[in-house]
C-alpha cells in the first residue's frame, strides 16, 4: 500500500501560479489548481506552502486568487524548502514521511530529497491529476476529514496562546476548559475509527489495523467493547482523538488496542481513557491485560502501561508483548479536565 | 550541586525553564515537561548513569522530581555493582 500523505507543500511560482511574482508578472492559476486544492482540503489532506518570496506580497496574491485560507503555517521566505518542510512538519506535529512537496523546478526537489529523502517530491506537471494517485487517496473520507483543515488551524491558535501563557503550566491547562467524553463506539464512528488506526503511530500500542467489516462485526459482539475519546476545548472541537478496543473475558479485560492522536500531546489528556478503562475493570475485581508490539515510534505507549502498573506476562515471537496489571487504587482525573459521558460498565463482562 | 542532579538539569535545560526548578518540584504533573519526552528522560538516565530500569522501576515516585531522580538512581547503582 502506498504511503498516504497527510500534508502536500506547494511551491508557489510557475506552480500554483503561472508566472513570477518577483518579476511583476500578471499571475494567474494553473489549469486545474483551484480545483485540486478544493479535492485535497475535502479529503483531509493538510495544504502549506514553501516559496522562496516576500511575504506579504505572496499572501496579497493568493488572498486575490481566493486560495489563501487553504493553506497552514505557509512559509513563504528566503530559506532552503528543506528547511521550511521541516518547520512545517515540527508546527504540525506530523512525521515527514507522511509528507509530499511539488515544486517545478529540480534544484528545489532535489535539495529537498537531499536532506529529506523520507518526503514524496513531485513535478508541478503532475499538479491536475494529484487527487487520482492512491496517496493521494484515503481510503475513507470521513466528516473529520473535511473539518481536518479546521481542528488544525484550532490547534495552532491554542499553541500560540500556550507560548503567550506566563505562569504554571497546569494554569494555562486549566484555562483551556476541557472537556473529555468517553463513550462506546456506534456505526457513526467506525470510519473514524479505521482512520484512527491507520493514520496513528506514535500513541498506538500495537499499529494493528481493523478493517470497517471488522470493527462493525466488533461493535455489535458482546465479548468486545470499542470506546472513543474525544476531547474539546474553549478554542473548540479536537474531535475524536483515540479509542481502545477491549476484548471482554470472564476472568479479565485484555486491552487489545489503544490508541491517542498526536495533536493532544502535551494536554494532559493521554491516561484519562485508560484509567477509566481499568476502574472499570477493576471494579468488577478483574486484572487488565494488554497487548503491546513495538513499531519503532511507540515506547511512549510501553512506558504509559507500565506507569500504570502493567508488568510483562508473555512475550511472542512475532514481536507481541502481553502485559497484566492486578487492581489497584487509581489516581483521579486531572481537576483541570471535565470528564463526560463514560460507559455503562456493568453492562460489559 | 551533585553529579547526578546536574546532569539531569541539563538534560532538563532543553526542555523546560530548569532555573525555576526547585529540587523539589514535580516536574510532570507541575508540567515543566510535557509527559512525551518522559520516555526520552528514561533513556538518558539509563544511557548517562549506565542502569538498567526494570519494570518494578517503572513508579513515577520514583522519577517525579530532581532529588527523588538522585535517590534512585544511587540507590539502582548500588544495586547493580
Amino acid at each position: 500500500m502506498a504511503n498516504k500523505i497527510k500534508c502536500l507543500v506547494c511551491d508557489l511560482d510557475n506552480t500554483i501560479w503561472q508566472g513570477t511574482l518577483l518579476e511583476g508578472d500578471e499571475l494567474h492559476l494553473r489549469p486545474g489548481v483551484a480545483e485540486v486544492l478544493a479535492e485535497l482540503d475535502r479529503r483531509g489532506i493538510l495544504l502549506s506552502i514553501a516559496s522562496r518570496n516576500d511575504p506579504s506580497d505572496a499572501q496579497r496574491e493568493l488572498q486575490r486568487l481566493g486560495i489563501w485560507h487553504y493553506f497552514l503555517l505557509p512559509q513563504i521566505n528566503w530559506g532552503n524548502k528543506s528547511e521550511s518542510l521541516a518547520a512545517i512538519a515540527k508546527g504540525l506535529n506530523l512525521a515527514l514521511d507522511s509528507f509530499a512537496f511539488i515544486d517545478d523546478q529540480p534544484y528545489e526537489r532535489a535539495e529537498v530529497t537531499h536532506t529529506h529523502p523520507q518526503v514524496l517530491c513531485l513535478d508541478a506537471d503532475s499538479f491536475a491529476t494529484l487527487p487520482e494517485q492512491p496517496e493521494f487517496n484515503p481510503e475513507f473520507v470521513t466528516s473529520e476529514s473535511a473539518q481536518r483543515r479546521q481542528l488544525y488551524q484550532l490547534d495552532l491558535q491554542r499553541q500560540g496562546a500556550e507560548e503567550d501563557f506566563s505562569g504554571p503550566r497546569e494554569d494555562f491547562l486549566r484555562s483551556l476548559n476541557m472537556e473529555f467524553t468517553i463513550h462506546p463506539a456506534n456505526r457513526e464512528d467506525l470510519q473514524r475509527a479505521f482512520e484512527l488506526t491507520v493514520r496513528t503511530h506514535q500513541l498506538n500500542t500495537t499499529g494493528k489495523t481493523y478493517s470497517y467489516e471488522e470493527l462493525e462485526a466488533i461493535c455489535q459482539s458482546p465479548n468486545y467493547l470499542l470506546l472513543m475519546a474525544e476531547l474539546s476545548d474553549r478554542f473548540g472541537p479536537y474531535g475524536k482523538i483515540g479509542l481502545a478496543l477491549v476484548e471482554l473475558c470472564p476472568e479479565y479485560w485484555h486491552i487489545r488496542l489503544l490508541l491517542m492522536s498526536c495533536r493532544v500531546v502535551g494536554r494532559g489528556v493521554g491516561t484519562i481513557l485508560l484509567h477509566r478503562l481499568l476502574e472499570a475493570a477493576f471494579r468488577k475485581g478483574l486484572p487488565v491485560r494488554a497487548d503491546f508490539k513495538e513499531n519503532g515510534r511507540n515506547a511512549m505507549m510501553l512506558t504509559t502501561y507500565r506507569f500504570a502498573k502493567f508488568r510483562t506476562i508473555q512475550r511472542d515471537d512475532d514481536g507481541m508483548t502481553i502485559m497484566e496489571a492486578q487492581p489497584y487504587g487509581l489516581p483521579p482525573t486531572p481537576d483541570y479536565v471535565r470528564l463526560r459521558g463514560g460507559f455503562a460498565e456493568e453492562n460489559y463482562g | 550541586m551533585s553529579k547526578i542532579n546536574e546532569a539531569v538539569r541539563g538534560f532538563l535545560a532543553g526542555l523546560c525553564d530548569v532555573d525555576s526548578l526547585s529540587d523539589d518540584d514535580d516536574i510532570f504533573a507541575g508540567g515543566f515537561v510535557n509527559s512525551l519526552y518522559l520516555v526520552q528522560m528514561l533513556n538518558f538516565i539509563q544511557s548517562e548513569f549506565s542502569i538498567e530500569l526494570d519494570e518494578d522501576d517503572y513508579d513515577m515516585a520514583n522519577f517525579r522530581s530532581l532529588n527523588a531522580i538522585e535517590t534512585f538512581i544511587n540507590e539502582k547503582q548500588k544495586d547493580q555493582q
